[in-house]
């Protein structure tokens, strides 16, 4: 049990990869909304930020909290980009799902 | 201080653009007519990237790190800089008035090129992962807007959801491998990676040693990240729709430029980590990916072949030609050796300069007015019979095509022969022999559109426009085409420099 | 130690769950709200991870400005909550094994790591020994990495002026009085003088 709660490395580690399948995952297998895949997006971001600031800690090194730093700026701005898209494609359609997106078969 | 001035100095280029991004945006605000203003930015825009170009030629040859070793200047970085620009150039000069027939105006446009083209600068000059992602999410969100300029059509629409959702998942999946390699080896710079993982210290330790295996699992996923960038096989499905979508200047904006940087990088990478001067090619992980990557690109040589087959719409047949043929320079650069990144090198210069004069060809070729279609030549099958009416630009059309095959006097043999040759030097001669009869039946449909060109009646008498910006890229590439065979030895003498210098000799 | 064991239990495992409810959640809305309550408790991990200023930073830019965004674009675009058109096939759901097995293969991986032995001497940035998290940063984020700092700011103008592009509508047509076009129309330009028959109508 004590061991069970003394916290390592490899603790974050497993959460940040399950979040990454579970974002990853969350791209592939919706069809039905695009706003959710760019939910999704920010659950690999957030998967990411955690893998790096775990090695920071366990590494004392202050490199992996800055990448997060930047990925949190660049994250946000491409949200911002993304949903912009996203409403002009909903001004045109009427819809954001991803059954509508057909006029591209490929 | 003095480093700092350094540091600027090597910098100039950039700063120019971040500059004179800043001035636009600015500058367009006490513009009145925003048609009259994009008329005059888009011709200071050819005196705004020649300046850019000249500094960036201005600058030292010294290898040098700048920015505590986040940033690289050398010869390599400089002659992408200038590829880069000077394809940013010509795809310029005959998208400008073509854009203008697309209705996709703005002097937001002309912004959007800058920041792309500072984007690649970056990525071009990165010496550090953090530095790499930077510069590579500037040039992606600059992509984005491009790709989605045309906001009223919904293909359009599509192909820029598309092209998002892609690039933003391809990021994710490099910042996942890029934490997992600094967990392992404790930085993210190109030259410390290098170093940590070719030191002979961690073959000593028994078995496999488990941090080399977590580096290797990082490094997969980065290149697997860089695949979808250069859409090698499994990660090709977005660039038959994307192209399919978009404008057809910014189509080839996009086929070219982030392409090349990508595998400019690709190749520092290859050449520092998988080449067959560094230590531990032999070491148990990382031996895998030499194999895998040839196979996908050996699969996107066939994928892409294949899938050109069927099509009509001339963009996505651009496309599935264009996966084939970043399948070739791939397999080049996966052997690993001097010879294949040679080729590689060459490879891509000849793919780069025909693909820029059809791209300007076909820029030139309108629907007349009165027919249902409007604007830019659409269909394969659209260009039957041109010759009849315009007898120069079907000439120069087939003259593309019958290089693209692969025939012999031209650019395209040659290279599809040095990449050949060195795949038979290197001993993989099924490997050759395969891509030899992939680009054999890649002949096929080339050959048929000059038969279409000559052979058949015309459906649609499509209108040439002939501002003199067509022109300059079409003959540009047109005489490279032609004249590789005469006068090809000072650019193989170039990149063979930088390949020497990229792998150390 | 042990409250922090458990405290790292209860983030991690309300931090995957809300994750997962944020993608399998039928409403659009629920959607954005598991969102907020999953970087939430993210930001609960990296406080135990000892970096404050990133977990602040997090709370602050995911909470207070992407998410209020994602409501903000689903209030805008109202999804409905969507029936699915077609029958979806069985073989659509081989990614979920594909994706169990990645997901039980990272944990493998993640599970065991090591590093490099020379890792923690490289990059010989200030570690936090003495110095407070938000100073160490602050540190070197605008000496060491000042380039990249601007860099981060030409994409934020990017982005922005990218949003405002791809979302402006062309201006319509204005109504304005122009004084000019008033004072030089004539009686002639609008007023119709129609001699209409008596009983027939114009």
């Amino acid at each position: 049990m004590n061991q069970l709660l003394t916290i390592g490395l490899s603790h974050y580690l497993c959460v940040g990869g399950l979040l990454f399948i579970i974002g990853i995952m969350g791209i592939c297998l919706n069809r039905t909304n695009v706003i959710l895949m760019l939910m999704a997006v920010e659950v690999i971001l957030l998967a990411v930020s955690l893998n790096f600031i775990a090695f920071s800690a366990f590494l004392f090194d202050l490199m992996g909290q800055v990448f997060v730093f930047f990925v949190l700026t660049v994250g946000a701005a491409e949200t911002a980009i993304g949903l912009a898209i996203l409403v002009a494609f909903f001004r045109n359609q009427g819809t954001v799902s991803v059954q509508d997106m057909e006029k591209l078969k490929g | 201080m003095g480093t700092i001035l350094r540091d600027l100095l090597c910098f100039i280029p950039e700063l120019t653009l971040g500059g004179l991004i800043l001035i636009f945006l600015g500058g367009a605000v006490f513009l009145k007519k925003e048609t009259q203003g994009s008329v005059l930015f888009g011709k200071v825009m050819f005196g705004v990237l020649g300046m850019v170009g000249i500094l960036v030629l201005l600058q030292n040859l010294e290898p040098l790190y700048i920015f505590n070793r986040l940033f690289i200047s050398d010869t390599y970085t400089i002659f992408v800089k200038v590829l880069v620009l000077s394809i940013t150039i010509c795809i310029y000069s005959f998208s400008f008035s073509s854009l203008k027939s697309e209705k996709v105006i703005g002097v937001e446009l002309y912004v959007f090129i800058l920041m792309a083209l500072l984007g690649m600068f970056m990525v071009i000059g990165s010496n550090d992962f953090l530095s790499f992602y930077l510069g590579m999410e500037l040039q992606n969100i600059a992509f984005y807007v491009l790709v989605s300029f045309k906001k009223d059509s919904l293909k359009n629409n599509e192909a820029a959801i598309k092209y998002f959702i892609l690039g933003v998942v391809a990021s994710g999946i490099f910042l996942f491998g890029a934490s997992l390699l600094y967990g392992a080896v404790g930085s993210l710079n190109f030259q410390d990676i290098g170093n940590v993982l070719g030191a002979s210290t961690l073959e000593s330790s028994s078995g496999i040693p488990y941090a080399l295996f977590g580096a290797g699992v990082g490094l997969l996923f980065i290149m697997v990240s860089f695949l979808f960038k250069v859409s090698i096989v499994p990660f090709h499905m977005w660039a038959p729709d994307v192209y399919e979508g978009s404008p057809l200047p910014i189509v080839a904006f996009l086929a070219f430029a982030p392409k090349v940087v990508i595998l400019s990088v690709i190749l520092r990478l290859w050449a520092l980590l998988f080449s067959e001067t560094t230590v531990f090619v032999a070491s148990s992980v990382l031996k895998v990916f030499p194999p895998m990557i040839m196979g996908a690109s050996l699969l996107s040589i066939i994928v892409g072949t294949f899938g050109a087959f069927g099509q009509s719409n001339i963009k996505r047949f651009l496309a599935y030609t264009g996966i084939s043929h970043m399948g070739f320079v791939v397999l080049g650069i996966s052997l690993g050796n001097y010879s294949g990144m040679h080729a590689a090198l060459v490879y891509l210069l000849s793919y780069i300069i025909m693909g820029i004069g059809f791209f300007a060809s076909l820029g030139a070729l309108r629907y007349p007015p009165g027919f249902s279609r409007i604007g830019i030549v659409k269909d394969l099958s659209d260009l039957k019979g041109l010759s009849k009416t315009h007898p120069g630009m079907s000439f120069s059309l087939a003259i593309l095509m019958i290089s693209f095959a692969g025939l012999p006097p031209l650019i395209g043999f040659f290279s599809k022969l040095y990449l050949l040759l060195s795949l038979i030097e290197t001993g993989f001669v099924g490997i050759a022999i395969l891509g030899g009869l992939s680009s054999v039946v890649a002949a096929v449909y080339y050959l048929r559109i000059v038969k279409d060109l000559y052979f058949e009646d015309a459906e649609v008498s499509l209108e040439v426009v002939t501002p003199l910006s067509f022109f300059i890229p079409l003959f540009l590439s047109l005489g490279g085409t032609v004249f590789f065979c005469i006068y090809a030895e000072p650019v193989l003498l170039y990149v063979s420099i930088l390949m020497k210098m990229l792998l150390g000799r | 130690m042990v409250i922090f064991g458990m405290m790292f239990y209860l983030f991690a495992g309300l931090t995957l769950l809300s994750a997962f409810l944020t993608l399998i959640a039928r409403a659009p809305v629920h959607s954005a709200l598991w969102l907020i309550f999953m970087f939430l408790n993210g930001a609960g991990l990296f406080v135990l991870l000892g970096s404050e200023l990133l977990a602040m930073i997090f709370v602050i830019v995911y909470v207070g400005a992407v998410a209020v965004l994602f409501l903000f674009v689903v209030m805008m675009i109202k999804p409905q909550r969507e029936v699915l058109k077609k029958e979806i096939k069985w073989y659509k759901r081989i990614p979920v094994l594909i994706g169990i097995f990645f997901g039980s293969e990272m944990v493998f991986i993640l599970g065991g790591w090591s590093f490099v032995p020379v890792a923690s001497t490289l990059d010989q940035l200030p570690s936090r020994v003495q110095i407070s998290n938000t100073t160490a940063i602050g540190n070197i984020l605008y000496t060491h990495y000042a380039v990249l700092f601007e860099i981060a700011g030409f994409i934020l103008l990017g982005a922005m002026v990218g949003a405002i592009v791809l979302t402006k509508r062309a201006p319509k047509e204005r109504y304005r009085q122009k004084m000019s076009d008033q004072v030089l129309e004539k009686k002639k330009n609008r007023i119709k003088i129609c001699h209409v028959d008596i009983r027939k109508g114009v």
